[in-house]
């Protein structure tokens, strides 16, 4: 009976889940940064392995006949290199103290799971309780940027590929106001980059490993250029 | 230096004088200093008749979805031939939609139908061979010839326009024979040459005035340098270049591109990148250190 009542709790959980709403995009708030901003805190959440993605290939079956059959592709995107994406929150703060912002650094990598959730949920705000950041970095507002894919991205129906493999890089980067909780600036970031020509090319996928070489700039650029103008 | 690699810069830099400093006007014929006048090679008419012309099209869109798929299975025969099936239409969906998508980028070529009817790859190679740097005695041979005792080029380059009509890119792959031996090619490769961007207010009548003369001298001009650069590598060996890979930048029309690659050389306000494919691309770089002045004098 327990098991029962467990089984129908997760059902519903899950449900709710899938029906949670998705975080819409927020546009730069001007007075996020500035003279009278107060100081911005730039963070940068640990970066995902180069990998293969295979969404649509829900069986466990499928996803088994879909990794072994891109298999070197999947060796081949872990031996790509980041380049200078580590870097990417110094940009990013060097880009707002052109603006005139007061900008710390945020060492190391942040993690967002490890922060509780945020007890006054609605609409804009970010579900985990940021406000404790302000006493511990001296800072009144946090630029979160968070890279969560990373590689190639080849979408499946069952067993079947029904694209050909993209090269991707998706994540969001945001800046939470550290008195209200409030998002003061949220963008999805969602590159998708194909091969020119043919994509099939191992051992070197010299095609996608340019794809994957664009995404990156595309990528970094998505957070850099709304500081840039 | 080494002498190859002097020659090749040699070439590179007389190429680009040449052809690569107009950016806003395609000018009148404009004859290269010739290098190497001894040289003297051949290069044959491609089979095709007409000149390819394509308009440029991306796939990063492509894909027809993630669509679950629930395999009648009443027993493992009808399964297997519902998988088979699956399979097979996926693939004609996928092959279907990048056709579509070509087709819709072939639009942009519609009002230039006209020009391009009658523009046949004897015209466009001899308009090339006109504008280009390397060696003193250039032929245009017949698809039949074979190789023989000259350097001898075996080319078939194809066209794009880009949506926004404000530039053309070229794609050329390229064999070339060494004199005297006629069954494997000294030099295999394919040379991408994007033009300058265009401006103004109707590209459309830019192009196709005076029937297509603009379009016409564009083409050649991609269509000599990427016969240059070839060559140069092919006679003088590689430019030995930056070891370093890195992503180039660089505008296509009014777009943004990217290459990974290899820097190989660097004149007149244009790069050429040995990319990752192995081949040669040449594109506009404003931001580059080296004026055509400096190009032409090296070129000396």
């Amino acid at each position: 009976m327990k098991l029962r009542i467990g089984m129908v709790v997760l059902g519903v959980a899950v449900l709710l889940a899938g029906c949670a709403t998705r975080q819409t995009p927020v546009g730069l708030n001007p007075d996020a940064f500035g003279a009278t901003a107060g100081r911005v805190g730039v963070a940068m959440t640990a970066l995902p392995k180069v990998d293969t993605y295979f969404p649509g290939a829900s069986c466990l079956l499928c996803l088994a006949a879909a990794s072994i059959a891109n298999s070197s592709l999947t060796t081949h995107a872990k031996t790509l290199s980041y380049e200078d994406l580590p870097k990417l929150k110094e940009r990013v703060a060097d880009a707002l103290r052109r603006k005139g912002a007061d900008v710390v650094v945020i060492p190391g990598e942040f993690d967002v799971g490890a922060l509780p959730t945020f007890a006054n949920s609605g609409p804009n705000v970010a579900p985990k309780d940021f406000t404790s950041l302000q006493k511990k970095y001296g800072i009144s507002r946090l630029l979160v940027i968070e890279v969560q894919t990373l590689g190639f991205w080849r979408t499946y129906s069952a067993y079947f590929p029904t694209s050909d493999p993209k090269a991707i890089f998706s994540g969001r980067g945001y800046i939470v106001n550290l008195g209200s909780n409030a998002y003061d600036w949220y963008l999805p970031v969602n590159v998708l980059r194909s091969a020119e020509g043919v994509w099939d090319e191992p051992t070197a996928f010299p095609g996608l490993t340019n794809a994957y070489f664009q995404a990156l700039e595309l990528g970094k650029d998505s957070y850099l250029n709304p500081f840039a103008q | 230096m080494t002498a190859r690699h002097a020659g090749f810069a040699f070439v590179a830099a007389a190429a680009f004088a040449a052809s690569c400093c107009r950016a806003a006007e395609v000018a009148e014929a404009t004859i290269a200093p010739v290098i190497a006048p001894g040289l003297r090679w051949e290069l044959r008419l491609p089979k095709e008749d007409k000149v390819v012309y394509r308009g440029v099209v991306s796939f990063d869109g492509a894909g027809v979805g993630t669509a679950s798929m629930l395999y009648p299975a009443p027993n493992i025969a009808v399964g297997l031939i519902a998988v088979l099936v699956h399979g097979l239409t996926n693939e004609a969906a996928k092959k279907m939609q990048k056709d579509k998508l070509q087709d819709a980028a072939d639009q942009v070529l519609s009002p230039y139908q006209v020009v391009l009817a009658d523009f046949k790859y004897r015209d466009l190679l001899q308009r090339g061979v006109e504008r280009m740097a390397t060696g003193g005695m250039r032929t245009i041979v017949e698809n039949a010839r074979t190789p023989g005792a000259e350097w001898f080029v075996e080319s078939l380059p194809v066209f794009a326009l880009t949506q926004d009509q404000r530039a053309l890119v070229m794609e050329n792959p390229l064999s070339i024979y060494a004199p005297g031996a006629s069954s494997a090619a000294a030099w295999q490769k394919t040379v991408k040459v994007v033009s300058g961007v265009k401006t103004g207010d109707d590209l459309t009548a830019f192009w196709t005035a005076d029937e297509g003369r603009n379009l016409k001298t564009e083409s050649a001009r991609l269509l000599a340098e990427s016969l240059d650069i070839a060559l140069g590598e092919a006679v003088w060996g590689p430019a030995k270049g930056s070891e370093v890979y890195q992503t180039f930048r660089y505008p296509e029309g009014g777009s943004e591109k990217m290459e990974r690659g290899q820097l190989v050389a660097e004149r007149c306000h244009r790069r050429v990148i040995r990319t990752l494919r192995g081949g040669l691309l040449s594109v506009p770089a404003g931001d580059s250190a080296v004026s055509c002045d400096d190009a032409a004098a090296g070129a000396q």
